[in-house]
């Protein structure tokens, strides 16, 4: 019997596996190091870790989920909460657009500034037979609301980061047409939060560190796990998406660590030359065992260079541009503990150009005539590409920043004169202070051919109340950054269907880009703080005249003035000249 | 006749009403070993709250007192998770910061306080007297994470340390509000009411520290702080390098003590309390202990500063055979407490193995399994049972105590979160009960019960009757 149940427990988990394996596409992880050398003397570093994963619940037939590399503190809150995709980034640093060339990061998903949520989510609101009554529907929308306040709450507790609203109702669902859903998703609703006071700093690397199946120890991510040499870098983002499984296909999630490093040091030597060890301090770690691909990757710049030991060169697009790509397979064992060293060919003192190539399309913004209560966001938009650009532009405000929407106007600059033709369409979606909502405006802007477009937006700032002003009141509230978002690019993967050959490096097509949207830096307002003392010193004020009041009036009612008899034994006490018989003196309040 | 027999009923009731308090008040007193171990104290796990309730570049000392005190408790064994630290700015990666993502103690900068894997569980403008006070007595919106959460429970030693700018009974938070002794005394009773700790030390870092703690009147309390009324704390040094003070006085005086405890260590609370130097500290610290049942030398500081629980195991009189132990395992009785080892010499070996493989099995705690010194004068019927039998309860117990494994804090739903506050309602009720003295314990509070019902049923009888 004992045998039996033996033999019975060691098969039946094998069965199991068996049967789980014949349907199920097993989990994959890649793993990628971009190096991008910019033309100010910087560069960009890109740790790229994607996860290939199918359902958990499809690798088992028990009703419990399997992960194998793929973290349940990642999914199980999605999937409780039916969200289909999600991504989450945090930004910190400011992108300088004019210097890099580039209008953004390398990770195309990495917000403008501060940390952002957003994903799609069931949308029980809208399904019909639900929604019937209006009571019903009212219901169903506000547990749309709660389980998107619940998913951000979740995530930010993972990330050690307040990403969740202070307030229901800060949760835009104005975005699903800038961020449209990877996959066909029916009945889901999108959700959009920007957090633009939010940092990146170490509380928020480790939790992605623990989020990756290497954690930090082997492969790539051991490079990365040194927070003291990359939070040293310039501008630094991080992120996650996560693509759910649905319908059969495989799920991904993707995670992206970016910076920016200065390669002149400020002291000693003035030229460019990098290596592996220079930056992390580390060789060529280990491969991570279960990685299926572990790629470093260099974006050639025009000058030449020269890489030891070199890697297998190609041609893709990369952000619009035709570029040359070294590669480097690290699953080769041979280049495991090696040092990989860039120099450019020639260089004695690197020396910073006079001009910088100009993105091609590019954003950004800046809020002109700051006074304490009104302003005018200015929005540059520079279209320097061949082609006519057709763009969404989008804003979200906090509900105490109120626009003035007819006199919204927009120019071109060489021209000097309106061009309301090339707004086709305005949506509008304000805020109803004083309770937590946004605004939010999409603009769907037309951009000629080597033009730039001025889009003007006067505004004006509501009183905050006294509890609603921050620690720091005086410093001013960041806004989040404004979204310019690209209609007609086709995506990078495309170049692989295009023969490329005939087209010369360096060849830029804006629309082989996989950027779909270019972000401006978040921006930080002065609000009109009041003196705080002026409270204080109004409570003190009124404080002292109704007690003078008062105690006049008190005094007035309750004081009898008169004369007392007082004995002769206790007038010495008194300390007052007495005769022979008594004294009759006024005294006020003496109780006898 | 009648009458007589239902007196005699009623005077059973209550005979049993008072024997099961009894009962009850010694089980809430942990439990008591005949080993003669000096530590009486009754908790299964530790919790700590570390606040910085500063904000801006030039309190960086404070931000670097409480990431001193969250890696010695690190390093005394406590879980990140069961460690929620606040800090009201952000030092590690401020601009002004020299040396990015570091947070140092000292001038010399030997130890990088931020680490490579510190989790700050409120940062910022989060760092709020509401949501300390929320933390503290456990009043959430469902949605906050459990990360976020005081998870503790009536067998948790609960560790509250502050640092910050304060003055007379108040500590200011984020230069903005203030916290007042009287709050934090309130939400520490509150504390006691919902049972979410067992014993509670107090350390707080401030001027006039301690007035702070002079307004507690909850039983189980030890405080300590670094000044008296009327006289300031002062920081220790400053670093050059990065520009400001790097810590305060005190809690750097206490961190060179602690530096030199490991999570073995038998010192105690009194031991803790001997370093106090007026002229080192330069000022006065201040030492509570009226609150606390126990007495300084009584108790030791990896009580509450680590997290090392020994699980005794009874006789083997106490325990269920194999066969009924899978189904039946709960009534298997466990007395964990707080103890380290080598106070059982002849079992040390066993200890620190089963402590290390503990370690991974997701509990809280690194569990000892010593024989309990009950049965020491009777070695023979000691029953050690197998290393899986014996996490597996240990989680059991555990399970019982917090409804989830700590370690799994962060993926849990929001249904879990309502059991969690459903149980706390339903301590209400028991609270009532705690206060006429009647037992807490599962099995006893059914009992508890059938025995007011008959209580109140006798009573009517007897009215009734006598009409």
């Amino acid at each position: 019997m004992l045998l039996s149940s033996l033999i019975l427990t060691l098969i039946t988990p094998t069965r199991v596996r068996c049967s789980g394996h014949q349907d199920v596409p097993p989990d994959a992880f890649h793993e990628s190091l971009t190096l991008h050398p910019l033309p100010d003397g910087k560069l960009s570093v890109l740790f790229e870790f994607t996860t290939h994963f199918s359902s958990p619940f499809l690798s088992s037939e028990l009703t419990r989920s399997h992960h194998s590399l793929t973290p349940p503190s990642l999914l199980l809150p999605l999937g409780q909460n039916d969200v289909a995709e999600l991504t989450v980034s945090f930004t910190s640093g400011q992108w300088d657009r004019r210097r890099s060339g580039q209008a953004g990061p390398l990770a195309y998903d990495a917000g403008g500034g501060g940390g952002e949520v957003r994903g799609w989510i069931k949308d029980y609101g809208s399904m019909e037979e639900l929604a019937g009554s209006d009571s019903g529907r009212q219901k169903l929308i506000n547990r749309n609301d709660r389980r998107r306040t619940a998913i951000t709450h979740a995530l930010g507790g993972l990330f050690c980061a307040g990403l969740g609203p202070s307030e229901e109702g800060e949760v835009a669902g104005t975005f699903g047409a800038i961020f449209p859903p990877h996959g066909k998703l029916q009945n889901y609703t999108h959700f959009f939060l920007p957090r633009p006071t939010e940092t990146l700093c170490t509380e928020n690397l480790t939790p992605f560190l623990s989020l990756l199946p290497s954690k930090g120890l082997s492969g790539l991510s051991s490079l990365l796990a040194q927070p003291g040499i990359i939070f040293s870098w310039g501008f630094k983002t991080e992120g996650i998406e996560v693509i759910m499984p649905m319908d059969g296909q495989q799920g991904q999630w993707r995670g992206w660590w970016e910076g920016v490093v200065d390669l002149i040091p400020v002291k000693g030597r003035r030229d460019r030359a990098f290596s592996i060890s220079r930056l992390f301090h580390k060789t060529l770690p280990r491969p991570f065992v279960e990685a299926d691909s572990s790629i470093m990757r260099l974006i050639l710049p025009a000058e030449k260079m020269s890489v030891k030991p070199s890697g297998e060169v190609r041609r893709e697009w990369v952000d619009g541009q035709l570029t040359e790509v070294m590669e480097w397979d690290l699953l080769d064992p041979t280049i495991t503990g090696e040092d990989v060293t860039f120099t450019w060919d020639g260089e004695g003192e690197f020396q910073y150009p006079w001009t910088f190539h100009t993105p091609p399309m590019s954003v950004s913004r800046t809020a002109t005539d700051l006074v304490a209560q009104d302003g005018t966001f200015l929005i540059r938009v520079e279209n320097h590409a061949e082609t006519e650009r057709r763009t969404i532009y989008s804003e979200l405000w906090p509900q105490w920043v109120k626009p003035w929407l007819h006199e919204i106007s927009l120019y071109a600059e060489d021209e000097s004169k309106a061009r309301p033709d090339l707004l086709t369409n305005l949506e509008y979606h304000p805020a109803y202070p004083p309770r937590g909502s946004t605004t939010t405006l999409h603009f769907h802007l037309t951009v000629p051919a080597h033009s730039v477009l001025l889009l003007r937006i006067p505004f004006t700032k509501l009183t905050l109340k006294y509890t609603e002003h921050r620690p720091d009141a005086e410093r001013g509230r960041e806004i989040p950054s404004g979204i310019l978002t690209l209609l007609d690019v086709v995506g990078e993967d495309a170049s692989s269907q295009t023969d490329t050959s005939s087209i010369p490096v360096g060849h830029v097509d804006p629309r082989w880009s996989g950027r779909k949207r270019i972000y401006t830096s978040r921006l930080l307002l002065d609000v009109p703080t009041p003196d705080f003392s002026m409270p204080y010193n109004v409570i003190i004020m009124s404080c002292t005249v109704m007690a003078v009041f008062f105690g006049l009036m008190q005094g007035t009612l309750t004081r009898r003035v008169g004369f007392v008899e007082v004995p002769m034994e206790l007038a010495p006490s008194l300390e007052l000249k007495v005769d022979d018989t008594s004294v009759e003196i006024a005294v006020e309040g003496l109780k006898t | 006749m009648l009458s007589t027999w239902l007196w005699f009923i009623l005077i059973l009731n209550t005979l049993n009403v008072y024997c099961i308090s009894q009962q009850h008040g010694q089980s809430r007193e942990g439990s008591i070993n005949a080993d003669g171990d000096r530590t009486k104290d009754g908790h299964t796990n530790n919790w700590a709250v570390l606040v910085s309730s500063s904000r801006y570049w030039f309190n960086y000392r404070h931000m670097a007192n409480t990431l001193a005190m969250y890696r010695t408790l690190k390093r005394l064994g406590m879980p990140d998770s069961n460690i929620i630290l606040m800090l009201a700015d952000d030092v590690a990666c401020n601009p002004r910061n020299p040396f990015p993502a570091a947070v140092y103690g000292n001038s010399g900068r030997q130890v990088d306080l931020y680490g490579d894997a510190v989790q700050v569980d409120y940062r910022g403008y989060e760092v709020t007297v509401e949501s300390f006070l929320r933390l503290l007595t456990g009043r959430h919106e469902p949605h906050v994470p459990a990360s976020k959460r005081l998870l503790s429970d009536a067998s948790s030693n609960v560790f509250i340390y502050m640092t910050g700018h304060g003055g007379d009974e108040f500590l200011k938070f984020q230069d903005n509000e203030e916290i007042s002794a009287y709050d934090v005394a309130d939400a520490i009773e509150q504390m006691w009411e919902k049972r979410r700790y067992n014993k509670l030390l107090f350390v707080i870092d401030t001027c006039q520290a301690t007035t702070m703690y002079s307004k507690l009147y909850s039983p189980h309390i030890i405080s300590t702080g670094s000044s008296q009324l009327g006289e300031s704390s002062y920081s220790h040094h400053n670093d050059y390098d990065i520009g400001v003070s790097v810590i305060d006085s005190f809690t750097h005086e206490v961190l060179l003590y602690l530096e030199t405890l490991g999570k073995t260590s038998n010192s105690t609370m009194e031991d803790f309390f001997n370093i106090y130097d007026p002229i080192k500290m330069k000022s006065h610290p201040g030492i509570s202990t009226s609150l606390s049942s126990v007495q300084p030398d009584q108790i030791r500081i990896t009580d509450f500063l680590g997290a090392v629980a020994r699980i005794e195991i009874m006789s083997s009189s106490s325990i269920l055979p194999p066969s009924t132990l899978l189904s039946h395992s709960s009534s298997c009785k466990f007395n964990t407490s707080s103890r380290n080892s080598n106070t059982s010499p002849r079992n040390s070996d066993t200890s620190s193995d089963s402590g290390t493989s503990s370690r991974n099995s997701g509990t809280t705690s690194n569990h000892r399994i010593i024989p309990s010194a009950g049965i020491s004068d009777d070695q023979d019927k000691t029953t050690i049972v197998a290393g899986w039998e014996k996490s597996r309860k240990v989680r059991q117990r555990t399970k019982s105590r917090f409804s989830i494994n700590p370690s799994d804090r962060s993926i849990l739903s929001n249904e879990t979160y309502s059991g969690i506050r459903m149980r706390e309602k339903g301590d209400s009720p028991l609270l009532m009960m705690d206060l006429i003295g009647i037992g807490l314990d599962k099995r006893g509070m059914m009992v508890d019960w059938i025995g007011i019902g008959v209580l109140i049923l006798t009573l009517a009888a007897l009215t009734l009757g006598k009409r």
